[in-house]
């Protein structure tokens, strides 16, 4: 990818929380890009960082976290140094965010059509008129019903799709360069989730939008994502287009993550699906191992000499293990463990 | 998807809508607000409901029992008081500074208490400490006793003594202000505002504050009812309302030595001030009751 096609470009992101004497790493050394009309999905478990990262380039930080980068700019503007009234003037208009849970993400003492006014009028010189006959067009495009009548509804008189539905027109009222979407299917229902992702997929194909999409979900990754970047323990493990990855994934991390997922007509009744014992090592301080070591079925003294760097794995594909880039030496059979072992995975910390 | 009503416009109802809606339907609401209305219209046309002027004095008529009693008459329903002034106009008009009272008390402490509260709640860190500080350090202090020291030293005069309530009474509003706005804070439409590129004013003005106005609503009524106590007190200390202006602390106060004689002429304005504070809590709690268990997703 040229560089003057990448909206997002993100370079070496870092966030650090002082707690309590202690300073929280929960994002390292993050990078990633996004171009022009590609979805970008960033894949991981809870705690691993995405929404820090979404969060940190929106500029929404909590106020304690400290933000750290070698670049951060939308466009070629310098987000990480722009001022709080140039970040107030991108937010909304260059670049938006569609929340997680529709069902707190609006205000419910607004009208929906207020709501959405609000944001044309704070970027735009428009009139109240020309901003609600926008609002609704665009709640129409996002496929909700009689929008005319939507726009003097009150969000606790929708229900979640619809609501996620408005988040989405919302986040599209000042055509954006680029769309964050921070786990946009999670509090959905299975049936709205697939309508939302191909309303998703199909706006940003229309308007070639930049879209950032935050999931833990692998499934929801594969109908809609271009690339992914595979994240771990606040660092980048893997990068790479949605089907390599899937396909043949590189890092152990990855290759769990894949090993887990049911596939429909081979998964058999009563199998057991793989998983990856433990839970994501508490980020404080500096990394003395690779931060999977404890999980990785293929660790090895290499791992627990020091941290992991990045490397490129050909194909334009980076990953952050020492293991072979061709995927030979991998057992899937070491994710698929009996019953009885290991039921209740310790909480294990790297401090 | 919603279950698509036949015309959803319709059914558009604010969540304030909602609120009063339940309230009309709650029977503590009707009967307070009753009452308060009935008290407020007779303050308001209090010159067209009594020919009497409440400050014009008939040493003639010096303490005419009221009308239930044998020696009464229609002429003074209420009697007079130790200054031949009628009884009734006395109540009628002292309602007007009791009310006022209560009102612009409110006004002062609310508006006070609610900047603190906000501040505190939204920003947290060392602003909330040091609010919190303030609000620890008022709640130490009792209310009566500051109010006579600084009426006491300063002298009383009716705006005085609004100005000095005023400043007393807003650590409730700081207290549950501060904590309601704390919970919306963490709200995610807080963030999506930011998102969206809105000011941190424009923030505290158009979405914290219409938020927090259930509780600001109930906290206010109840603390009307507060001011209005706290007036009566001082008056009847004498350091409260003065002659020539009328309050039901003052009319109170002025009657104590007839307590064992003429005991209406204290049982008249404290049946109104009981009567009132009541009405007010009635209200207060039926609107607690109203806005708590708004379903506001």
């Amino acid at each position: 990818m040229t560089d003057d096609t990448r909206i997002l470009d993100v370079r070496n992101l870092s966030v650090q929380i002082p707690v309590h004497g202690a300073t929280l790493r929960p994002v390292r050394d993050v990078s990633l890009t996004v171009g022009q009309g590609e979805t970008v999905a960033v894949v991981g478990e809870s705690g691993c960082g995405k929404s820090l990262t979404a969060l940190a380039i929106m500029g929404l930080l909590p106020r304690q976290a400290k933000l750290g980068c070698d670049a951060l700019t939308l466009d070629g503007e310098s987000l990480a140094d722009a001022t709080a009234r140039r970040l107030r003037q991108l937010r909304g208009d260059r670049i938006s965010m569609i929340f997680q849970d529709p069902m707190t993400a609006l205000d419910p003492c607004y009208r929906i059509g207020d709501q959405m006014c609000e944001i044309l009028r704070q970027h735009r010189k428009i009139s109240r008129r020309d901003a609600m006959t926008r609002a609704r067009d665009l709640l129409g495009k996002v496929g909700i019903p009689s929008p005319q009548e939507r726009l003097s509804q009150f969000p606790h008189q929708l229900s979640g799709g619809l609501r996620q539905r408005v988040m989405i027109a919302m986040a599209l009222l000042c055509e954006p360069r680029l769309i964050i979407a921070d786990e946009p299917t999670t509090a959905l229902d299975v049936t709205i989730q697939a309508q939302i992702l191909r309303l998703l997929r199909d706006i940003q194909r229309e308007t070639q939008i930049g879209l950032l999409l935050i999931t833990h979900d692998l499934g929801v990754v594969a109908g809609i994502a271009d690339r992914i970047v595979v994240m771990y323990g606040g660092e980048v493990v893997e990068v790479g287009t949605c089907d390599d990855v899937l396909s043949l994934p590189l890092h152990p991390y990855t290759e769990g993550l894949v090993h887990s997922i049911p596939v429909p007509g081979e998964t058999k009744q009563g199998e057991t699906l793989g998983y990856i014992p433990g839970v994501v090592p508490r980020q404080v301080g500096e990394l003395h191992a690779c931060g999977f070591v404890d999980r990785c079925p293929y660790a090895s003294d290499i791992c627990r000499a020091g941290p992991i760097a990045m490397r490129d794995a050909g194909g334009g594909r980076q990953m952050r293990c020492v293991l072979s880039v061709d995927g030979s030496g991998r057992d899937p059979a070491v994710w698929v463990m009996p019953d009885s072992a290991d039921a209740s995975p310790e909480r294990e910390g790297v401090v | 998807m919603l279950i698509t009503p036949q015309n959803p416009a319709s059914v558009s109802v604010s969540p304030a809508r909602v609120a009063l809606g339940r309230a009309l339907r709650h029977g503590g609401f009707w009967i307070g607000g009753v009452i308060i209305v009935a008290i407020i219209l007779v303050a308001i046309l209090a010159p067209l409901l009594t020919p009497h002027d409440p400050s014009v004095q008939d040493l003639s008529l010096r303490y005419v029992p009221p009308v239930w009693n044998e020696k009464g008459s229609w002429l003074h329903p209420f009697g007079t008081d130790n200054l031949g002034r009628d009884y009734l106009a006395r109540l009628m008009y002292g309602a007007r500074i009791s009310l006022g009272i209560g009102v612009l008390t409110v006004l002062i402490s609310g508006t006070i208490g609610t900047a603190m509260g906000i501040t505190a709640g939204y920003w947290g860190g060392w602003p909330d400490m040091i609010i919190n500080f303030f609000i620890t350090v008022r709640l130490t202090l009792p209310v009566v006793l500051v109010a006579l020291v600084a009426v006491a030293l300063i002298g009383s005069s009716l705006w005085l003594l609004i100005l000095v309530i005023g400043l007393l009474l807003w650590d409730r509003f700081a207290i549950v202000v501060r904590s309601a706005t704390q919970q919306l804070a963490q709200r995610e439409y807080i963030t999506a505002a930011r998102a969206i590129g809105s000011s941190t004013p424009r923030i505290l003005f158009r979405e914290i504050l219409p938020n927090i106005t259930g509780p600001l609503v109930v906290v206010a009524s109840i603390e009307i009812a507060h001011a209005i106590l706290l007036e009566a007190a001082l008056s009847f200390l004498g350091l409260g309302v003065q002659p020539p202006d009328v309050s039901w602390g003052l009319m109170v106060a002025e009657a104590k030595s007839q307590l064992l004689f003429r005991p209406w002429m204290i049982a008249i304005p404290g049946t109104a001030l009981v009567l009132l504070v009541f009405a007010i809590n009635l209200v207060g709690d039926a609107l607690r009751d109203v806005t708590t268990p708004e379903g506001k997703a």
